[in-house]
């Protein structure tokens, strides 16, 4: 994506989620955090053996969309790569979404 | 491309991963991936992302990959172009299509999105979806309205609801729909599809209604369920005397072309122009079967 | 420690258990000495006794000895936690639990494992918390004895696994001791997995809640093998012991893969007149039926008998006479057990008669066609049934490796990826199963047949199936879900895979 080469930074502005806690979908939630660091907790009901793969791909996804400050909790059901990469980023994408004023 | 067979297009759920993996296994001819009715209002961006990166990521196989895209008179349609586009999908499928320029509307904004993605023009082909009584009776003109739609495909459901009546199991109130779609879309030289079958436990119902689809000149059917795909393809199977016939009118046109003669006639008949495309399409059905050599020999 | 013909490391001796020989090839190992005989005694008139205490205290259990079990009840067995629950109010402890299999029921037995009652167990397998705690912690005296259906059999028969009290859950019991399975509420059908135990064990008490007027007929456990004879409430519970009839899987994936295998089956040459063939309890390993049943109504080829663990869809086959025989080691729902009780031809087969390689025949060895399941297979078709993707004991070893030593078609059928793991790795966690024993593997992506078979791949091709390898089936998992990181495992080795024989083929180490 090309935000990351521009050097652009995005904010996020709410808390989202994105996904679900069906077998092979993975639910990721996103807050806005302060400290400049992408945080990633991770709840897999599957196993631990694929947390590197699955840390690589929340952290690569949020530098492609140009987000840096984020707290990830991500309940993975074994989800391939690319729902995992997919979720991340309408969860992000929905956290950028500016509040609206009720 | 074009005139590919789509006798069996399958409907996916867009934001459900596991049906979107397994998916290519029963290889349809067709994986449609539902960003449209089976969506929730809530999810049609996760849906969005989900296919993009799916498109992106997994092997399809031989299977064609069409988006059925939400229809142009709502919030999503425009959103699901210009994602969907430059992940390079086979086909965008246009839920609710209902006049020409809705077709025409579609197309520049697909040709738009290729353009900024160096994509060729022309790469995604469209499909309308004839969804309402006004669809219908534009068919003939939405055939012909773009040079990138290959097929018009048939939504009963929405159909009945339009016309004010309800489903019934020999859908009789579906019939004229039916047959002006048939002859819109042949006319204008594409494929016309038929509608679902959504009671995927009545094997039988299903079977005869592919059946009277084939009959009224649909080159396929939409399917909801893995099993109604391997139905599909057994009703589209040619027999084997068809075959034989066909494999003599090729021979025949081939020795012809090598003599140099014009007229030919085979078994006493003469064979002209349809008779050879006939033949060619019993050849096409036959081979995707494994009947005949260069097929796809693993039973389906 | 010594390497094993299947490159596995495994103990020469074990503290608590005694010496091992390395397993060394599927037939390499040949019985030797004499059978094992209990003690000759005559019970006399009243072997009826009035709780499982007082036939407790009668059998003269004593703190080191072995009670026996049989897992005909499956997950609605009561008796097993009920046993262990008095003997250890009773005092008794350092008890080695020899049951047949155990499941996630019997996770009630823990608190009595962490307070010393039971020291030792020898199981097929072992399933949910109970498994899980002996995965990750070391409890017992020395490691878990995981044995196949036939390995424990034999070594019953051998006089390696003396049983001092075998418990017997009896569905229908009399007075004097004879016993059936196919009456009463608590009916399971055959009692294959107890008739050794019945035979071998120095005390036999036989737990019913039915007690009928003698003789309990059918006999399938006779009154001369019988010491004790305890009725209480309920010795099991109906719904965890089987359904009333066993649905064929509907998912399209399984059935995808079931209809595979058929063919890979019709094309195997087996496929015969007078075939035989063994299918699992569910999924595609019993879907297969129902496509070969297809296949044989298009042909009119008929089987002759059919062995397992019983369904009621194998029970259908029998009476639309599409074979003539049922040789029954396990039923599975209640449409077995009234077959079992009214059909002549649906016939009660031992653990023995089953799988035994140490007896004279054992039916795996005759039949044709074996449908097998796996959590794992490796590039050299070994099979793991034992431990899931996370290294945690979840299953058992059953009549895996038995059926496959000796059927002349062995097919794995499996998904290829479950969860985000794939089904083919380097190496299998557990080698259960050798894979000399495995023919081919059937998986959604295609047939991947084992190259120590060229008969078979050239008769698939032949009949235009395409074949691709193990190799090819793993990267194409791969590719879709990454290479999984390596477990985290201790040293200590908390469970021994026994082959059937009585060598080690494998071990199972603590998962941290």
């Amino acid at each position: 994506m090309r935000l990351a080469q521009l050097g652009v930074t995005r904010m996020l502005y709410r808390n989202a989620q994105a996904g679900s806690l069906e077998s092979g979908d993975v639910m990721v939630r996103v807050s806005p955090c302060e400290e400049d660091e992408v945080s990633i907790h991770i709840e897999s009901k599957v196993s631990p053996r694929f947390s590197n793969a699955i840390r690589n791909t929340v952290r690569q996804t949020a530098q492609e969309l140009g987000v840096r400050n984020a707290r990830f909790e991500i309940i993975d059901h074994g989800a391939l790569d690319f729902v995992l990469r997919a979720r991340v980023t309408t969860a992000l994408k929905r956290a950028m979404e500016a509040p609206t004023n009720a | 491309m074009r005139n590919r067979l789509r006798r069996s297009m399958m409907f996916v759920p867009g934001n459900n991963p596991s049906m979107i993996i397994s998916a290519p296994v029963f290889r349809p001819d067709s994986i449609i991936l539902d960003l449209e009715d089976a969506v929730s209002v809530n999810q049609k961006d996760a849906a969005r992302d989900l296919v993009v990166e799916a498109l992106r990521t997994l092997d399809f196989g031989s299977c064609e990959t069409v988006i059925r895209i939400n229809g142009r008179h709502t919030p999503y349609c425009e959103d699901d172009i210009r994602a969907l586009v430059p992940a390079r999908p086979n086909m965008l499928r246009l839920a609710m299509t209902e006049e020409p320029e809705d077709i025409v509307w579609a197309d520049r904004m697909i040709g738009e999105v290729e353009l900024e993605h160096d994509i060729p023009h022309g790469t995604v082909k469209l499909m309308a979806a004839i969804e309402t009584a006004r669809g219908v009776l534009n068919a003939e003109r939405i055939a012909r309205a773009s040079e990138r739609l290959v097929a018009l495909s048939f939504g009963a459901e929405d159909f009945t609801n339009s016309i004010q009546s309800e489903r019934s199991r020999d859908g009789f109130e579906l019939f004229t729909a039916r047959a002006l779609i048939v002859m819109a879309a042949r006319a204008a030289g594409i494929q016309p599809i038929d509608t679902v079958y959504s009671n995927v436990d009545d094997d039988e119902g299903f079977r005869a209604d592919v059946q009277r689809a084939k009959q009224m000149g649909f080159a396929g059917k939409s399917c909801v369920h893995p099993r109604q795909v391997a139905i599909v393809h057994e009703v589209f199977r040619p027999s084997e005397s068809e075959v034989r016939r066909a494999e003599a009118i090729m021979a025949a046109i081939q020795e012809a072309e090598r003599r140099g003669s014009g007229v030919i006639a085979v078994n006493g008949r003469m064979v002209d122009g349809p008779i050879v495309s006939k033949a060619e399409r019993v050849l096409q059905l036959a081979q995707a079967v494994g009947m005949t050599k260069g097929g796809d020999t693993s039973g389906n | 420690m010594a390497i094993n013909a299947v490159g596995r490391e495994v103990p020469t001796y074990v503290e608590g258990l005694g010496e091992f020989r390395p397993y060394a090839g599927v037939f390499a190992t040949p019985p030797k000495g004499r059978r094992f005989g209990p003690t000759i005694r005559r019970t006399g008139g009243k072997k009826l006794l009035p709780s499982l205490r007082a036939a407790i205290e009668a059998s003269g259990l004593k703190d080191g000895m072995t009670i026996s079990f049989h897992h005909h009840f499956r997950n609605g067995d009561l008796l097993v936690n009920r046993v262990v629950n008095e003997i250890a109010a009773m005092g008794i402890k350092d008890l080695t639990l020899a049951a047949s299999s155990l499941q996630s029921i019997h996770k009630e037995i823990i608190p009595h494992i962490r307070s010393g009652v039971i020291t030792a167990i020898t199981t097929s397998g072992l399933r949910g918390e109970l498994a899980e705690v002996l995965s990750r912690e070391v409890l017992l005296k020395a490691p878990v004895m995981i044995r196949s259906h036939g390995g424990r059999v034999r070594a019953i028969e051998s006089g390696e696994l003396k049983i001092d009290v075998a418990f017997i859950a009896a569905p229908n019991a009399d007075e004097y001791g004879n016993l059936n399975g196919i009456n009463g509420p608590t009916a399971c059908g055959s009692l294959g997995y107890a008739f050794a135990d019945a035979q071998y064990a120095e005390c036999v008490v036989a737990v019913t809640d039915t007690l009928v007027p003698y003789p309990a007929i059918p006999i399938s456990i006779p009154q001369t093998q019988v010491d004790y004879v305890v009725v209480v409430d309920k010795v099991g519970d109906p719904q965890g012991i089987m359904s009333g009839v066993t649905r064929l899987t509907r998912d399209p994936m399984e059935l995808l893969i079931a209809e595979k295998a058929c063919r890979v089956i019709e094309a195997s040459g087996l496929f015969r007149e007078g075939f035989s063939f063994q299918v699992g309890a569910g999924g595609s390993s019993l879907a297969v039926a129902r496509f070969l049943r297809e296949r044989m109504a298009a042909t009119g080829v008929r089987g002759r008998f059919a062995t397992g663990g019983i369904t009621g869809y194998i029970v259908g086959m029998l009476k639309d006479g599409l074979i003539d025989a049922i040789l029954d080691t396990q039923c599975f729902d209640l449409v077995a057990v009234e077959s079992l009780r009214d059909d002549p031809r649906h016939v009660e087969m031992s653990a023995s008669f089953y799988a035994n390689p140490h007896t004279k025949t054992c039916t795996s060895d005759i039949l044709d066609i074996m449908m097998l399941g796996a959590t794992e297979i490796d590039l050299d078709f070994n099979v793991n049934v034992m431990t899931g993707s996370d290294g945690i004991m979840m299953g058992a070893s059953g009549g895996h490796p038995d059926t496959a030593a000796g059927a002349k078609l062995r097919l794995v059928t499996a998904p290829l990826i479950r969860g985000r793991f794939p089904i083919v790795v380097d190496r299998v966690h557990t080698v259960v199963t050798p894979g000399e024993c495995i023919d081919a593997l059937v998986t959604q992506y295609g047939v991947a047949v084992n190259p120590r078979n060229p008969e078979l791949k050239a008769r698939l091709k032949d009949a235009g199936i395409d074949t691709v390898s193990i190799e090819e089936l793993q990267e194409r998992a791969e590719r879709l879900t990454g290479k999984p990181e390596e477990l985290a495992l201790g040293d200590e080795i908390v469970a021994l895979i026994e082959y059937r024989d009585g060598t080690l083929i494998d071990t199972v180490r603590r998962v941290i």
